[in-house]
């Protein structure tokens, strides 16, 4: 025995091997694992995406809430501060951030600069006392420092932005003077120092309420209420100020808090008071806009979800058919059944797990990617909250991904082994008229629950996870009339040349095994009606104007999830038919030499992927337009010139994939085959 | 073989019968076979007498439809599942008519040789030396790291052969080990595989339609449209084959 192969074999080195000696099915095992949950991970990563971008968007324009009242005194001010920030936070909890009560009053004009008369340009200018609680917070000091709160004296410290300063040819310690006339018949001088000059660390901070000041000279608030005795032309205001953020709110937290912020509104209202905020407006729009799109992206997600199982377990039962022999084998050999399931099973599940790794990094590439082509919607805005939502649905793929693969592997070795150690051929999925029809029922029942009456109020009290079930019963509905609809499918109606030797053969293999093409015609009519759907979502302007984020991520969401479908329909399509190309190459091929054109059995093999493809396409096409309707608002004029665009689109992929499925298995040898068919 | 040496293989009265698209088909009618341990029958017949259909009853790969099969003390007709599994694990090794069916494409030779041990447990580093001293045994020993793809005919029926008796069995049932052989090749298997069956102490029952064979075995049992019909003791013992 040679040195270095004395390496003990185990039962896991056994099915790694088993699972990738045959490396072109490895690979499609690989890459249909991968897309399985690489497709419905990456929509509701960017629905969640879109989402968090589009309620940030909303808060950044309309986030903010004030409570506006003149207050005479220092002491007024602190009660309205009080009073407003027990009821708010009362009403909205932690949802409303503070940004510090202000209180301004003016204008003041200056009537003395550095103790001489003030230039004609600057006695034209106002200027704006302000009071301006954690302003330290939200600005650089460039020179000197901020006034001390409450210092009081003989003039007044204040600060004013660089820019005013600038603007106005002042300088750090020039001194100020500005006259009033205090009371009747009496004149007050009021007299100030500049100690400071700044700027704001960020000009859209919510702080700045959407526009920095320039000519505002800031001071603490004893020295602004000192200022308001000398009766300045408007009596102080106070204002209190929220901003509602999206790590505050939260995605769950913004339809509750639209009617809360409405509530405190309301309840804030008085005759000497002033309430600012188009913040529960801008929520119930956003909140509306936002399900419609989160629903389409919901159903688009679970056709593909379950368009990739489907997909998975093709593959799988094709790739342990071919190892159908070899598992007989060690059952043959005395081999417990449980441990050739495992050997069986650890050997898909392994190459999964790297499939798992590869779903992962496919998911945060194409976030990245689209985070950083600055098309509004980023990873950045996604919260905490997000995340056990994400991980749910992806565990519940994964979940299923692992039931499915640990099933396929126990009815691959439940049989004992045939003294021949060959597996008995599959003959697909057949059913009758009864289970097809139930199947339809239900799935028209699905299809139909978002508008069966009291849905609405239903949908509107139920929490978003019970929302977003709901959701998807009309995806799950059209899954189940496709599943009806291949089972009751006459497949051999749609041959064409009946009559000519292809054309009976085609007709006879569909009649003699009517299911055996049956997984790759629900693949097919799955990704069309995914198609037709995602067309019809994003040209009826589910996403609403005004939304970029919201907008950009159910277009991308919808394209990544109907080309994603179609490629894994059409490579699982092309799979089972190379199968059949195979099988059915064994089939004929002594007749071959007896005679039989190669030919004859191309093109009627090229007869059953046509009529299976068509009758597909259409009964996807059907669907998906079926499905738009359920889910989305009804479409306009547009989408309906968009859905039939898209029926044309399909119908040219019916052509290519029947002229392919000519060529296909002209490209096959028969006398390569046969041995191995 | 000595008289007093316990029996083996017991089987008496089998008949067996199976389905082929819907029809039945009467394999065996009535077959009579004992052997004592480590004793070596070559079982002759025409094509169809029913030669392979007894390997499988025999390998525990089909149940018998009728009569009582005893071997290494196991009636075949009463096993359950996991005491057949054990069976085929511990009591017998089978060598298919292809042998290549016996065979994993993706493990290397050696490998291959390990699949029945690591059936019921884990391989010991002297499993490998076993499995080592089987491929020697069987001129593979430099092949070890190959694929089966890459061994000639006669290799790949010496390694199904040598995976078959990893375990080492008490019994080796083997279909036509000869059939894709020239006799040159043939004969220096079949001495190799005496050499072998001696120094394990296993029993075996070759089919085969070579009357060449029977120069290797204690006795031939000539099976006639699914009956055993005696024929004379071949008197050739291991070592005189290899002569």
């Amino acid at each position: 025995m040679t040195a270095g192969s004395n390496a003990a074999l185990t039962r896991g080195r056994l099915a790694w091997r088993q699972a990738t000696h045959r490396g072109g099915w490895a690979l499609a095992l690989w890459l249909s694992l991968a897309a399985a949950i690489a497709l419905p991970a990456l929509l509701l990563l960017l629905n969640a995406m879109a989402v968090e971008s589009g309620l940030a968007e909303t808060l950044s324009a309309d986030g903010g809430f004030s409570v506006r009242q003149t207050v005479p005194d220092v002491d007024a001010f602190n009660a309205l501060d009080r009073q407003v920030s027990a009821r708010v936070a009362a009403r909205t909890g932690d949802a409303l951030v503070a940004l510090g009560p202000t209180a301004t009053t003016g204008p003041l004009h200056l009537v003395t600069v550095r103790s001489e008369q003030a230039p004609a340009a600057l006695t034209q200018r106002t200027l704006t006392a302000t009071y301006a609680a954690h302003l330290a917070d939200h600005v650089a000091v460039v020179a000197g420092e901020l006034p001390v709160e409450g210092l009081g004296g003989g003039e007044t410290a204040v600060a004013m932005p660089r820019a005013g300063a600038d603007q106005l040819g002042l300088g750090l310690s020039d001194r100020l003077c500005a006259d009033f006339t205090a009371g009747p018949g009496a004149q007050a001088r009021w007299c100030a120092r500049i100690v400071g000059l700044w700027r704001p660390l960020a000009a859209d901070d919510p702080f700045w309420n959407g526009e920095v000041p320039r000519l505002e000279l800031t001071m603490g608030r004893f020295d602004l209420f000192e200022l308001a005795k000398l009766h300045p032309p408007q009596a102080p205001v106070g204002s209190i100020r929220y901003w509602a953020t999206p790590w505050a709110v939260g995605l769950g937290g913004a339809s509750g808090l639209a009617g809360r912020v409405g509530e405190l509104a309301a309840d804030m209202r008085a005759p000497n008071r002033q309430v600012d905020s188009r913040l529960d407006r801008s929520l119930i729009a956003f909140t509306a806009r936002q399900r419609t799109a989160s629903a389409a992206i919901h159903a688009l997600a679970a056709l593909i979800a379950v368009l990739g199982l489907t997909a998975v377990a093709l593959v799988v039962n094709r790739f342990l058919a071919m190892q159908s022999r070899e598992l007989a084998l060690l059952r043959a050999r005395g081999w417990p059944r449980g441990r050739v399931w495992r050997v069986a099973f650890v050997g898909v599940g392994a190459v999964g797990m790297t499939a798992v790794a590869a779903a992962v990094a496919i998911c945060a590439i194409a976030a990245a990617v689209l985070s950083a082509t600055g098309s509004g919607v980023s990873v950045l805005s996604l919260q905490p909250s997000d995340l056990p939502g994400l991980l749910a649905a992806v565990a519940a793929i994964a979940v299923a991904l692992v039931g499915l693969l640990a099933l396929l592997a126990a009815r691959a070795v439940w049989h004992e082994p045939r003294p021949s150690l060959r597996g008995p051929e599959g003959r697909g999925t057949t059913g009758g008229a009864a289970p097809a029809i139930a199947l339809g029922a239900v799935g028209l029942a699905g299809m139909a629950l978002p508008h069966l009456p009291g849905a609405a109020a239903a949908l509107a009290a139920a929490g978003s996870e019970a929302r977003d079930a709901l959701l998807v019963a009309p995806a799950l509905g059209a899954i189940l009339i496709a599943a009806g609809a291949v089972m009751l499918r006459p497949p051999a109606v749609w041959i064409r040349g009946r009559g000519t030797v292809h054309g009976e053969l085609a007709g006879f293999q569909l009649e003699r095994r009517p299911g055996q093409h049956a997984g790759a015609a629900f693949l097919l009519m799955v990704a069309s009606a995914g198609a037709v759907f995602a067309a019809l979502a994003v040209t009826s302007g589910a996403a609403g104007a005004g939304q970029p984020g919201l907008r950009v991520g159910l277009d991308v969401a919808m394209a990544a999830g109907a080309i994603g479908g179609l490629v894994v329909a059409l490579a699982g399509f092309g799979l089972h038919f190379r199968g059949a190309a195979r099988r059915r190459v064994g089939e004929y091929g002594g007749l071959f030499a007896h005679g039989l054109p190669p030919a004859i059995v191309s093109r009627s093999l090229a007869a059953e992927q046509a009529a299976t493809a068509g009758s597909a396409l259409v009964g996807g096409c059907v669907l998906g337009a079926a499905l738009a309707l359920a889910v989305l608002p009804m479409p306009p004029a547009a989408a309906v010139l968009a859905g039939l665009a898209a029926v044309v689109g399909l119908g040219l992929c019916a052509a290519a994939i029947a002229s392919i499925s000519r060529r296909v298995p002209d490209r096959i040898d028969p006398l390569r085959l046969r041995g191995r068919a | 073989m000595s008289a007093t040496a316990p029996s083996l293989v017991s089987v008496s009265g089998l008949a067996h019968t199976y389905g082929v698209a819907g029809e039945r088909v009467v394999a065996l009618r009535r077959v009579d076979i004992e052997l004592a341990a480590g004793e070596r029958v070559a079982v002759m017949g025409r094509s169809g007498s029913g030669k392979t259909t007894l390997l499988n009853v025999l390998a525990a790969l089909e149940t018998p439809s009728r009569g009582r099969v005893a071997i290494g003390g196991h009636d075949l007709a009463r096993l359950d599942r996991r005491r057949r599994d054990a069976y085929r694990r511990d009591v017998v090794g089978y060598v298919w008519q292809q042998p290549e069916d016996g065979l994993l494409p993706g493990l290397t030779v050696l490998e291959n040789v390990l699949v029945p041990v690591i059936g019921s447990r884990h391989a010991r580093p002297e499993d490998v030396a076993v499995a080592g001293r089987l491929l020697d045994a069987m001129r593979l020993g430099e092949r070890a790291g190959d694929r089966p793809a890459r061994l000639s005919a006669i290799e790949t029926q010496r390694l199904a052969i040598a995976v078959a008796l990893a375990n080492r069995p008490q019994l080796l049932l083997a279909d036509e080990l000869t059939a894709r052989l020239d006799w040159g090749v043939a004969r220096e298997l079949l001495g190799d595989l005496a050499a072998l069956l001696g120094q394990l102490g296993a029993g075996a029952i070759l089919v085969t339609h070579d009357p060449r064979v029977a120069r290797y075995v204690d006795r031939v049992l000539l099976l006639r449209d699914g009956v055993t019909v005696p024929a004379p003791e071949t008197g050739m013992t291991a070592g005189a084959a290899g002569r």
